[in-house]
């Protein structure tokens, strides 16, 4: 029993909570997160513009969907308004209260603070255009700003330099998006060819699968030395299965000018990949499939009912498990799901160590993953683009004006904020 | 008898045995033969059978021994071949190769083949050795060439398959061959200037194919690397000659590119080289026109009217250069958007319009009795009206279309109207009534015209306070919601339903001060409208009457009495059902555009943020002060 009147006891519990938050408890700015926010994703970009002038953030994570509290109030207020995003000012015992209550044991909620905005490195072919791309798609709209590299900047060894690396839906396994049977004739597919075996050429590759394997494997030790990778379609598969082909041929004749190697299947190494393992190369050049990791099989994506294909994503223990717990903040947990050339991912060919963040329920397909290798992490998302359910070659580009509270484009977000979290030591 | 029985067996023993002995002999060498082949047959299908399984190895050996046993047989050569290769058993490829080419050391195709293989086995210098042999082996033939280009194009050695057809061409002393091939694998390498230059090649000696050159080269000129690549390709290949398809291919690439001052240049000398008597340079002044780059289509009517052009081509010249000074000063009045530009052009205004207005004038003078001088007039009409405000003179303009178009029903309703419009601006509404309902009751008006009509009736109607007869009139026309005077329709009809039965006393002011509006009366109009406000305050019409005088003093570029009034109606009237988003606005718009005070610009947009947070107004702000702001967006 207390010694002091149970009012009293209440304010000392509060007084103690503002000097041991992680956030002074001052004036502060709270950008909900939930329905009531009327951009979700121009809210990553005041988070990022707030860090990127010096100030700090709290994530508040699963706090009215992940919400953001920060100092700096006027002017990040001015500037919440200006972009449309939704604001609340908090008093200072209104925020203290608010860190109380997050913090308490029984409350799935903890506070993240951010304190680096993190560099951000897009993997991009020459004359790649953003609207191509989900990712710079969601940087350009959310106002983050990033910095391209293609093959020679890996090679040179300038990966360290960025925190945070996207990989554009590329293809790792040198075969062009095997786009083969549908596009040979394209001009758009001809210049990509001769652009990357140039790009080859120049690095002293003969074939582009070598260079796109060496590629692979820089983004690897990339990883490993600390940095955080996020993959999305067809960069997911076809970079583990690069890795995993190390020193073996799988392309056919039309695209790096000799047929595979006859026992690829039997010489992948799957000790190398990041994330899949056991998986069978499709080794018809025709089918547009890399392996049996793409879930549902591409032959089957005429099936899928738009109406009804959704995906889960996993709540997890935000005092014992932030990271994935920062990677799954979202207003909603049942999501519109969306193709890609890789949909998503079968779930028996996922290694042990990897951590499941989203699956279509009553399904083996994986949507979301991560794991750690080294001392980095990776992330990978199935599917092109989370508001344009089937995007095809060529289509019109997605306007995120229209879909600013997408829950999809949001896990991107929370991908690119991630690593600027201040790294404590692991509860388990 | 004996002697018969004798006879028959020496018979049988001379000739019939010996003849079913060959017979027997015969059928059992040939079933012999024939399963033998059968044999054969059977492990050929099952090689192909397990070739196509991917059985490889399997198949190789199969396809081994039928080699070994049948090495003429071109179908085992080639299954062992296939096979070899999937299995990158280059050695033994190499060694297959060479003997069958041993035998036929003639074939291109195997060769090709042969250096192919050498070139995957890593064996770079036999392979180019092999190619070489296979393009000089025996007599020049162009097809020797294309076949090695085409197994250097499956290597994806695309530049040294464009050495080969060049050493083709060179070699068969045919410098049109190859051409397409080239083009195509220089357009894939991006080799835009040399592609653009095999072309021009081409025209130059198919002087017809223009557009077919064009097309190829349309490929790639979409790009500005590659558009500037066919530019200089085009320059490099005139020297210093003048030649007029290449000039041609110049004009349209610049054209291509919207690079119309050099553009002019070139079909300026087209014209000259053509000597088509300024139509080349029409075309293009009229392409100009119609793509907005008004200062050169001007120049370029100038320049081909003063060629001199054919008569039968100058008033349409001279028509379009003068619809083009048209063009010109209204791209200076639009300048100050999104604010209205003044109803009632100054001197300045008055010098923008004054070479339109001679150079129509000029061609009703040369050309008195013509649909260029009614067309005229009619430009003259429509600038003496909305941009002097000279009614007399419009009206004047206008009843000369009128005159010279009597004939033609859709023209003569449209000046009717346009006339009702001059003469509702003079006060006569009478006449103007007159003109609309020649229209309104006319059979063969097109229905916009009816519509027209009904409204501006109807808008009589409301001037002189004869309110219910312009609801009348105004729900014919807001039957058909998709026409293109329903929204103007439903918006009057919107206004008098909501203030007719409540003020009609100030309603019928608030008309008065819109007819005199009309006319430009606009300070005997505001003094109305301020009536209005200070005779009832609160009164339902009290907010429309300062929102008019706020826009009357924005049109009129009264920008601190307009910021004024509206700062009155934001604050006062704000429960009254006036749109204060918009007003706000408003606000911000003419401190950005009318007064250029950016500071106070800002400063307008950020309260609409904040304070109609709601508003349609939100985005438009929001984009006015990133702009403001100079923020990259």
């Amino acid at each position: 029993m207390s010694i002091f009147p149970e009012p009293l006891t209440r304010v000392l519990v509060l007084l103690l909570l503002v000097g041991f938050s992680p956030g002074t408890a001052q004036q502060k700015l709270l950008i909900p997160m939930d329905l009531d926010q009327s951009d979700h994703l121009k809210a990553y970009g005041i988070a990022y513009w707030v860090l990127v002038q010096g100030g700090e953030v709290d994530w508040l994570l699963n706090y009215r969907g992940g919400s953001f509290l920060m100092t700096g109030q006027d002017r990040v207020e001015t500037e919440c308004r200006i972009r449309g995003v939704t604001c609340v000012s908090l008093g200072s015992e209104d925020a203290a209260r608010l860190y109380a209550d997050i913090q308490r044991e029984d409350n799935n909620m903890d506070v993240v603070r951010l304190e680096k905005a993190p560099k951000v490195a897009v993997y991009v072919p020459p004359g790649f255009k953003p609207w191509d791309d989900a990712v710079t798609l969601a940087l350009e709209y959310a106002e983050i700003p990033y910095e391209k590299l293609w093959d020679e900047e890996v090679l040179k060894g300038k990966l360290p330099e960025y925190d945070w690396l996207h990989l554009h839906h590329e293809d790792f396994t040198g075969q062009y998006g095997k786009f083969y049977s549908s596009f040979a004739g394209a001009a758009w597919y001809m210049e990509q060819q001769v652009l990357l075996e140039s790009e080859a050429r120049k690095l002293g590759f003969k074939k582009v699968s070598e260079l796109q394997k060496a590629v692979a494997r820089r983004i690897r030790e990339y990883v490993g030395g600390g940095g955080f990778m996020f993959a999305m379609c067809s960069a997911t598969d076809t970079y583990d299965i690069a890795l995993a082909a190390e020193g073996v041929d799988i392309c056919d004749v039309m695209y790096d000018g000799d047929p595979p190697d006859p026992d690829a299947q039997q010489r992948l190494d799957f000790t190398k990949t990041l994330a899949f393992t056991d998986f069978t190369l499709e080794m018809n050049p025709l089918r547009y499939e890399y392996s049996d990791i793409d879930q549902p099989p591409s032959e089957l994506l005429a099936m899928q009912n738009p109406d009804t294909d959704y995906f889960t994503l996993f709540e997890f223990s935000a005092k014992f498990d932030p990271v994935p717990t920062m990677l799954t903040q979202d207003h909603v947990n049942v999501l519109h799901n969306f193709l890609g050339q890789t949909t998503g991912f079968k779930k028996g060919l996922i290694k042990r160590s990897v951590t499941i963040l989203a699956q279509k329920q009553g399904t083996d397909q994986v949507k979301y993953l991560h794991g750690n290798f080294g001392r980095g992490t990776f992330t990978f998302y199935g599917g092109h683009d989370p508001e344009d359910y089937q995007h095809a070659v060529g289509d019109p580009p997605t306007d995120l004006s229209l879909h600013r509270n997408s829950p999809g484009y949001r896990l991107i977000l929370n991908n690119i904020l991630f690593p600027a979290a201040r790294k404590k030591q692991q509860k388990t | 008898m004996n002697w018969y029985i004798v006879g028959m067996i020496r018979f049988a023993i001379h000739l019939v045995f010996p003849l079913l002995f060959s017979v027997v002999s015969l059928l059992a060498g040939l079933s012999a033969a024939c399963a033998q082949t059968s044999g054969a047959d059977a492990k050929f299908r099952l090689a192909q059978g397990l070739e196509q399984a991917g059985d490889y190895e399997r198949a190789a050996s199969l396809y081994r021994e039928l080699r070994q046993q049948y090495r003429s047989t071109p179908a085992y050569f080639e299954g062992l071949r296939r096979v070899l290769a999937q299995l990158k058993k280059y050695d033994e490829l190499i060694a297959l190769m060479q003997e069958q080419l041993a035998a036929a050391p003639e074939n291109p195709a195997l060769r090709a083949q042969l250096g192919s293989v050498f070139y995957r086995a890593g064996m770079e210098g036999e392979a180019y050795r092999e190619w070489d042999s296979a393009v000089t082996y025996g007599a020049v033939n162009a097809n020797r060439y294309r076949i090695v280009a085409n197994v250097m194009v499956e290597n994806r050695l695309l530049d040294r398959a464009v050495e080969v057809y060049r050493r083709g061409r060179a070699a068969c002393r045919d410098s049109s061959l190859f051409t397409f091939e080239l083009v195509q694998l220089l357009t894939v390498s991006m080799e835009y200037h040399e592609a653009a230059l095999e072309l021009i090649q081409w025209y130059q000696m198919n002087p017809t194919q223009g557009s077919l050159v064009q097309s190829r080269l349309a490929l790639f000129t979409g790009k500005p690397e590659g558009r500037a690549a066919a530019i200089e390709a085009v320059h490099q290949a005139q020297g210093n000659r003048s030649d007029a398809r290449l000039e041609e291919l110049l004009g349209w690439l610049y054209l291509e590119g919207r690079e119309y001052d050099r553009a002019l240049e070139v079909y300026r000398s087209l014209d000259r080289s053509l000597r088509s008597e300024g139509v080349t340079v029409l075309g293009f002044a009229d392409r100009a026109r119609r793509e907005g780059a008004f200062s050169i289509a001007a120049e370029a009517y100038r320049v081909a009217i003063a060629t001199p052009l054919s008569p039968q081509k100058l008033p349409a010249a001279r028509f379009g250069y003068a619809m083009t000074l048209k063009d010109l000063a209204a791209v200076v009045d639009t300048a100050t958007q999104p604010l209205k530009a003044p109803s009632s052009l100054g001197n300045e205004g008055g010098i923008r319009y004054r070479d339109a207005l001679l150079s129509f004038r000029r061609i009703i003078e040369d050309y008195p009795i013509s649909e260029w001088s009614a067309k005229s007039n009619y430009q003259i009409g429509l600038i003496q009206f909305e941009k002097f405000f000279d009614l007399d003179q419009a009206i004047a303009s206008f009843r000369r279309v009128e005159e010279g178009v009597s004939g033609i029903p859709q023209i003569r309703y449209d000046v009717a109207l346009k006339i009702g419009n001059v003469l509702i601006a003079q006060g006569d509404t009478a006449g103007a009534a007159g003109q609309f309902r020649i229209v309104g009751s006319a059979r063969d008006a097109t229905p916009d015209q009816a519509d027209e009509a009904g409204l501006r009736l109807a808008e009589l109607d409301f001037f002189a306070g004869r309110f219910h007869e312009a609801q009348d009139r105004l729900s014919d026309i807001t039957v058909n919601l998709r026409a293109d005077y329903a929204n103007d329709a439903l918006a009057l009809q919107a206004f008098l339903q909501s203030n007719a039965a409540v003020s009609p006393e100030a309603l019928r002011r608030y008309a008065r001060a819109q007819f005199l509006t009309r006319q430009h009366k606009n300070t005997e109009a505001i003094a109305i409208l301020n009536e209005i406000v200070e005779h009832d305050p609160g009164g339902v019409l009290a907010p429309d009457a300062l929102l008019a005088v706020g826009t009357l003093q924005a049109d009129a570029g009264l920008y601190r009495e307009a910021i004024l009034t509206y700062t009155r109606l934001g604050s006062g009237f704000g429960n009254a059902g006036v749109p204060t988003d918009r007003v706000q606005f408003t606000i911000a718009e003419i401190f950005e555009f009318g007064l250029k005070d950016h500071k106070a610009a800002l400063a307008a947009y950020e309260k609409l943020l904040t304070d109609f947070p709601a508003s349609i107004w939100v985005a438009t702000s929001r984009k006015r002060i990133r702009t403001l702001r100079g923020d990259p967006l």
